[in-house]
């Protein structure tokens, strides 16, 4: 038997397949002319990208909307990494959104995840002419990593103190303070029998006290009525003492003006009638002094020379001048 | 027995007042040599003297003298006819009121009162007479001026001066007291013009 090749249908074979492997290889070469439904954008991270790859996905609220184009180390400095991610045009990237890294599970392959954006937040705009960059915010690693520091940190300060606060003198000292408190609540025990009386005793004097509240105010009422009865008698009574006191008033006030009147005609004036005593006197006691000195002179003399009382025998001594 | 011890006693007084002795001079200050001042206008108070005062030994009529710096004496037969500090007083009255110092100068013994009132303590009028011979009259006297309303003083000041005698004897202390006595009535009342012209005492 002879086959019949047909050939007509091999040539369209070949044709069709080649046709197909072009079309695989610009697929592959993503030749797809995309580029128009996607916007591209900055991301500068400070911390390790260490699982990221190119062509990793970036994610929008964990919708996947793009993938990670480059990755470098930035020119311009060196502790950043430079990320170029090709994003979807309809992605709403707000101006208030931000991009961490993110892990798959325990893979250890990363993807970058945007958040945040508020509704009324306006788009973050990038075209050909200007990439616009995302900011980072440092990844859920990177939190925990420096969260485990400042604790750990803390927790060493922390038992550094404790390690000062109990050391062997502070010890010491709780415990004698524990047994002083003990010591003290023992006394307080022994104490409970008399606080118990005082409180009874207080119930009585409060007892009391009530009691002599009522009488002071039973007393206050009294003295209220008395007082009542004061003022009617103190207004019929000061009413006639009044008149009386007016009447006296009077009277006083006539003896008044009369005395005024001998005072101004100078009757009383007793000023004026010691005074002239008063200046002849003074002189007096000065002659009577003059007096009394020669009086003490000449007893002197003679109580020195007796004598010269009957015969005058002693002889003075003369002054300057004199015989 | 009686009658002649009467006799013999009344003998014996009448035979001490037989005792003869020579006569008392008697001095007193001049003011003779008080020279008038020319005050352009008299203060407008009025003074009034207060009653002297002085050192005890001096409120008497004795004529001092002292001999040295510690002996004193009196004369026997001379003595002032007033205390020295009644016979100064006089004498300043009498300067005051002539030379209208104050508008009123009223004496120790007047019972009128003053706005002003002069106090004085004497406390020296005596004839010294020193070792060498030379004689000198003496006198010290404070003036206190007081303001009759407030009782305060106003001033005080103690005053000394003295004079040479021209001779060792009464007459010739008498002469030198009386120089010393012009110059002190001077000096006190150029002190009192002073004051009665100072406005911080005044109202």
């Amino acid at each position: 038997m002879e086959s019949k090749v047909n050939y007509t249908a091999v040539g369209l074979f070949v044709i069709l397949f080649t046709t197909a492997l072009v079309a695989f290889g610009f697929w592959l070469g993503k030749y797809n002319g995309d580029t128009k439904d996607y916007r591209y954008y900055k991301l500068f991270i400070t911390e390790s990208v260490a699982g990221l790859s190119p062509e990793a996905a970036v994610k929008f609220r964990g919708v996947d909307v793009g993938k990670v184009e480059t990755i470098l180390i930035n020119p311009n400095n060196s502790e950043e990494i430079e990320l170029t991610l090709k994003i979807k045009k309809e992605t709403p990237i707000k101006t208030d959104s931000y991009a961490i890294l993110k892990f798959y599970g325990i893979t250890g392959l990363a993807y970058i995840e945007i958040a945040g954006g508020t509704k009324e937040s306006p788009l973050l705009v990038s075209d050909e002419h200007t990439v616009a960059t995302i900011p980072s915010s440092p990844s859920l690693i990177k939190r925990l990593d420096e969260s485990l520091s400042n604790v750990a940190s803390k927790l060493s300060t922390t038992l550094d103190k404790a390690d000062r606060l109990f050391n062997d003198r502070n010890v010491e000292n709780v415990a004698l303070t524990l047994e002083h408190l003990r010591s003290l609540s023992v006394q307080l025990d022994g104490y409970q029998n008399e606080v118990r009386t005082l409180i009874q005793q207080t119930i009585a004097l409060e007892n009391n006290a009530t009691g002599s509240l009522n009488s002071i105010q039973d007393a206050a009422d009294e003295t209220k009525k008395s007082a009542a009865n004061f003022n009617n008698v103190v207004t019929v009574k000061m009413g006639n003492t009044l008149d009386s006191l007016e009447k006296s008033s009077r009277e006083t006030h006539a003896l008044i003006q009369k005395i005024e009147q001998t005072v101004d005609r100078g009757d009383y004036d007793l000023r004026s009638v010691a005074a002239p005593t008063a200046t002849e006197f003074n002189e007096l006691i000065a002659q009577t002094k003059l007096l009394s000195n020669e009086l003490e002179q000449s007893l002197n003399h003679l109580k020195n020379s007796p004598s010269d009382l009957l015969f005058k025998t002693s002889k003075p001594t003369p002054g300057p001048g004199e015989k | 027995m009686r009658p002649p011890l009467f006799l013999v006693t009344l003998t014996l007084l009448i035979a001490g007042c037989s005792t003869q002795t020579p006569p008392m001079n008697e001095y007193i200050l001049s003011s003779a040599s008080l020279a008038p001042s020319f005050i352009e206008s008299a203060a407008p108070y009025t003074l009034k003297m207060a009653p002297p005062k002085a050192r005890p030994s001096l409120i008497s009529k004795l004529f001092y003298y002292r001999e040295g710096e510690n002996k004193i004496g009196s004369y026997l037969y001379s003595q002032w006819v007033d205390a020295p500090a009644a016979m100064l007083d006089r004498l300043l009255y009498t300067s005051l009121q002539q030379n209208r110092l104050f508008s009123t100068t009223l004496s120790s013994g007047s019972n009128a009162s003053g706005d002003l009132v002069l106090e004085s303590m004497l406390h020296d009028f005596s004839h010294r007479i020193d070792r060498s011979g030379h004689s000198m009259g003496e006198i010290d006297i404070t003036y206190t001026l007081i303001d009759t309303k407030t009782k305060k003083v106003i001033a005080s000041k103690r005053f000394t001066a003295s004079s040479p005698t021209p001779t060792v004897d009464a007459q010739g202390g008498v002469i030198a007291l009386d120089h010393a006595a012009t110059h002190i009535i001077e000096q006190c009342s150029a002190w009192l013009h002073l004051i009665s012209k100072e406005p911080s005492w005044k109202k």
